[in-house]
Order: structure tokens, then sequence, then C-alpha cells
């Protein structure tokens, strides 16, 4: 590649990262999100954009994935805190939020996206030859492996209730509900999603984001909703200077993070929250550090790891939302823009992890002069809307029924992973051979 | 560590103990822990990596194949080949207001003229253009071109997806 577009290719991967880590801001929006917009703003003035090298275009959509992927849960640790009126569940980082130590999971958070970053600047270009390989080996089997992860996340469901209720009638009943609604939750969100891959009813113009009011209504808007009306206060933070850090926290919670990303980049439906659920277990990590660093790592190797999958000689795996936007108007070809994506990769990864320091000060300080509710119900406005003007009243219906979906676990106190059905199911008929089957006799064809 | 050496430097509190923080478990002692200005030092190496990609893909060409081992294996490929025009072909497409150009090169990497010989596909934008940049390859001259492998039972081609991708190395044409 030529050293000028490379260099003006780093200019437009910078660009991408100051627009997410401005977008990050807004807790709940995706970069995938960003992305629709972004892509939609290029179909409208596609003649611009017809005489640029697809490079530069390319490089601005890396540089938005690579800095969400760095920033985008700072802003959601400080704006959106558990109440237990709607958690049951208190994760690492979000207990460090309630002993003032925010900043420092932010930080442990940010070593673990480092850990992905120099994995994927190492390992990629010397080893990714071998994906191929990989690619080749799994692709029959997908279909028992996404079953195996739905019958394991089935099977660890479990009663959340302590078990104190005046008799023994109202105990089984308080220890079934959760469970129960848990399952309820994985078969009405497997429900929609056989509803949304064989007869979605998103305009055909807006069906390059037809899983978009899917993910907002299961994900997003309960989590805001659940910000709205939970009473809890954040607790006032200290921004430490230092963090307590072992070469044994980075190497094992960086080791589970990097096995959950490339075990959710190479099997389709798999997100990194059940993929660092099952690397967990298979890594025995231990520790809140551990665990905050594996999530760091895990989202950047998913996020940015299994993109530069996409852009390899010989392997062009099209994986996440960021990947199938890219290959409408660039199909990446030479080991040189490999190279050079992977470069850019890694020096916005740096760059990102820089910001990381200054952006969560900025979170604390904001949230410090205005209440976090306001964030979430600013969110909920801009993701309704984004929804409503991609993909029109059809997408506002979907975000309707997803929401209440979305919301039966904060209400009944489960897992929100069980959510994950709404992909884990008709991917899983898919790559078996019977979704087309499976839809017709549930009345969708 | 902390502005003030008595709170502990994670969560800012009173730790009681000088060891371990006896509200929120932290250890205190600063060999157990390690500062932003270190991490950020490490963030500076790390972009030492990029950087040094960015160079490695400055300078990375593809390597020349010889068309005898262009094969169905191989298909969808970015491949870069270099022999000389043996014959070209132009014809208007049926749907579009541009123009298709086809060129066929050999290398002489095998005795049978059939395997050292591959046909390269120009689509309008891109013969555009190569006609605009005055590259249009002639019969005689000898061409150095990447592009992707399109092969199958019968049939192997080269499609050429920018015209930066074909440098005429010796104008020899007709």
């Amino acid at each position: 590649m030529e050293s000028a577009v490379l260099f003006a290719c780093v200019g437009f991967a910078l660009l991408g990262v100051v627009v997410s880590a401005a977008a990050s801001i807004i807790p709940g929006l995706h970069i995938y999100n960003v992305i629709a917009i972004t892509m939609t703003i290029v179909f409208a003035v596609f003649s611009f954009f017809e005489g640029l090298d697809p490079m530069y275009l390319t490089s601005f959509l890396i540089g938005l994935v690579v800095g969400f992927a760095m920033l985008f849960t700072i802003t959601s640790q400080f704006f959106q805190p558990c109440d237990d009126e709607s958690r049951y569940i208190m994760l690492p980082h979000e207990k460090f939020l309630y002993e003032g130590r925010g900043h420092e999971a932010v930080i442990l958070g940010g070593v673990g996206s480092l850990v992905a970053i120099v994995a994927i600047g190492i390992g990629f270009p010397l080893f990714g030859s071998y994906a191929a390989f990989f690619r080749d080996l799994l692709r029959p089997h997908l279909y028992w492996i996404i079953g195996t992860v739905i019958v394991f996340l089935l099977m660890t469901e479990w009663p959340k209730d302590p078990g104190t209720a005046p008799t023994p009638w109202k105990r089984i009943l308080d220890g079934w509900i959760p469970i129960m609604m848990g399952y309820l939750s994985f078969g009405l969100a497997g429900l929609l999603g056989m509803f949304i891959f064989h007869r979605t009813i998103i305009p055909t113009d807006s069906t390059f984001q037809s899983l978009m009011p899917v993910f907002v209504g299961l994900f997003a808007i309960p989590s805001q909703l659940c910000t709205l009306i939970g009473t809890v206060k954040s607790p006032k933070q200290h921004v430490c200077k230092s963090v307590e850090l072992y070469t044994e926290d980075v190497v094992r919670g960086g080791a589970s993070g990097l096995l959950a990303g490339i075990f959710a980049g190479f099997t389709p439906a798999i997100t990194p929250g059940p993929a660092l659920l099952l690397s967990g277990h298979a890594t025995v990590t231990s520790g809140d550090r551990q665990f905050i660093i594996g999530g760091g790592a895990g989202r950047v190797m998913y996020y940015v790891g299994t993109l530069l999958f996409f852009f390899m000689p010989g392997v062009f795996l099209r994986r996440g939302g960021a990947a199938i936007n890219i290959s409408l108007f660039f199909v990446p070809e030479t080991y040189g823009q490999f190279l050079g994506i992977t470069g850019i990769i890694v020096l916005m990864g740096a760059v990102g992890f820089l910001m990381i320091f200054g952006y969560s000060r900025m979170a604390q300080w904001m949230v410090s002069k205005v209440h976090y509710k306001w964030f979430s119900l600013f969110g909920m406005f801009v993701m309704v809307g984004l929804v409503g003007y991609i993909t029109g009243w059809q997408g506002l219906c979907i975000l309707t029924v997803a929401t209440m979906i979305g919301m039966i676990p904060n209400l009944w106190h489960t897992r929100r992973i069980n959510l994950l059905a709404v992909l884990l199911v008709p991917m899983f008929f898919n790559m078996w051979g019977n979704g087309t089957d499976v839809a017709r006799w549930l009345g969708f064809l | 560590m902390s502005a003030n050496p008595k709170l502990c430097p994670s969560c800012g509190k009173d730790p009681g103990t000088p060891v371990v923080c006896q509200y929120c478990c932290a250890a205190i002692e600063p060999h157990r822990r390690i500062t932003e200005k270190k991490l950020a030092m490490v963030a500076v190496g790390v972009s030492f990596i990029g950087v040094a990609l960015l160079v490695w893909a400055s300078m990375v060409e593809t390597p020349i194949t010889p068309i005898k081992n262009l094969a169905s294996d191989g298909a969808f490929l970015h491949y870069r080949v270099k022999g000389e025009v043996i014959r070209f072909s132009e014809f208007k497409t049926p749907y579009e207001d541009s123009n298709i150009f086809s060129f066929w090169i050999d290398d002489g990497s095998s005795d049978k003229s059939d395997e050292a010989v591959l046909k390269l596909k120009v689509d309008g934008p891109v013969y555009a253009d190569l006609k605009e940049a005055g590259k249009v390859p002639q019969r005689g001259d000898i061409v150095d071109v990447e592009g992707t492998l399109y092969a199958g039972e019968g049939f192997r081609l080269l499609s050429l997806n920018t015209a930066a991708m074909l440098k005429l190395e010796k104008k020899g044409g007709k």
C-alpha cells in the first residue's frame, strides 16, 4: 500500500475514534447503530464517496469500532448503576462502582482491551493463516456447537430466591418462578428471532439493519427503563492514580477474554457475553480483576479481532455488523491491506487506551453535574428515534415487542443472557438445515 | 498513589490497615499496584507495534505466481501475475453504458499453451480509469497485474479491481 494512502487512512481512523468517543456518551447506543447512520449518510451522498479510495471509509469505520470497543462501557459503568429492584446479580465492575472504585474498574477493563490489541497486532499477522483451517474445521459442526451453548445456558439457570418464604409451597414457587421466567424469556426471544429471520417486516431498503430494533428493544431500552425507574444513589467515586494488578490477573483474565472473543468470532450467534461465561468456566478464572480484564479482552477481540478476519486473505470471515456494512462497498484483497488495517487497529487501540484515563474522569464529572437518569432518558429518545428513522414504523413495532420481552429478566430477577435466544435459536435451526421447516410450522412462511 | 498516603489508593477511604483496605479489600502497598503513568507508557509501546505494521504494509508486495499454478482451490484469492499480452477483446455490456475489456497473457510457465495463458477481465469503471491513464494493454506489452482469481472447472480468469493494480512493464504493443 502507498504510504500517502496509509497516512490518510490513519487520519480517517482517528476521526472514527473521536466520533465513537462522542457516541459512547449515550448509554445504550451501539456502534452498529452509529455505523447504520454513517452508511445512511454514505448512501445519500454516494457520488462524493465514489471518487474516494474505499480504504478511507473503511478506516473510518475501523476507527469507530476500535474506539467504541475501548470506550463504550465507561459511560455505562457510571451512568447506569444497578438497582437491586431490577437486578439480582451485581457484576464485579458494578461492585467496584459501589465501593467508589469505578475508575479502577474502567482501567482494569482497559488493560484487558490492550491485551487483546497486542494479541491482534502480533498474533493475527503471524498466525492468521491458521484461521482458515479452523473456519473450515468448525463449519460443519457449528449447529451442534450452538445447540450445546443453548443447553449450557438453560442448564445453568438457577433459583435465585434465598428461600425465606413462610410456607414450603411459597418457597418452591419463589425458587421456580425466576427459572421458569428465564425459560419463558428464552422461548419468546427465540420465537421473535425465528420471525425476524424468516419473515421480517422491516422495509427492504433498511434490511441491512433488520436486527437493530430487536437488539435495542431486548437490551438497550430495558436497561434505560430500569435506570429510570431505579432509586439507587451512585456513590462518590475516587479517582485512583494506581490500580492493584498482578501478572496472573493479566494472563488469566486476558486468556479467558481472548478465548471468548475468538470463540464468539468463529461461532455465529454467540456474542461476548455467553462466550465469556463459557471461557470463564473453561479457564477457571477467579476474582473480580480477572473477570473485568477478561471482559475488556473479550469485547475487543470480538468486535475488532473478528472484524479483522474479514480482511485476512484466504479467510474473509464476515462476522458482525461492521464487516457486513464494510462489505457493501469494499472487498479487501491484498496482504498489504490486511497489514495496513491491522496497524491502524493497533494504533487506534493504543490511542483508545490513552483516552480511557481522561474519558473516565469526564464521565465521572458529567455524572456529578447531571443526574444519571437524564443520560438514560436522552439515550432512550435517541435510540427510539434512530430505530424509527432507519427502520420505520415496522421497526418501532418490533422494538415494542422486543422491549416487552427484554423487561422480563429485570422484573423477575432472571438472567438477560437468555434473551440471546433471538440469535441462537434461528441460527441453530438454520445451520442444522431445518430453519425453513420450523418457520413454516410456526406459521411464519 | 493517592495524594494522602494514609488513604486507600483504590477507594480513597481510611484503609485501617497498612496492607489491605478494610473497606474495599484493595492492596495498598505500592509494589502490588501499577500507576496510570506506567500503563500509559505500555500503551505508547503498543503503538509502536502499530507503526511497525503500517511500515510493513507499505513495503509488502504480492509475490508473482506462475500462471500454471493458478487453480480452482485458489478461487477468490488475490494473485499477481506477469506476462506478455497475446490478445485482447472489448465488448459493450448489455445493461450498463460501459465496456468490458479482456486480455490474455502468457507467462511461459508451462510448455502447454493453455496452462501458461490466463484471461484478465477489466470491468467498465476500471477500464475507463485505464484509458484515462493511458494504460490499456496492447498485444506484445509485458504487464504486471494483480487481481481476484475466479476459477472453476474449465475456466480461470483474474479480475482487475483497480487501475493501479496494472503496471505496464514493457511497451511492445501493436
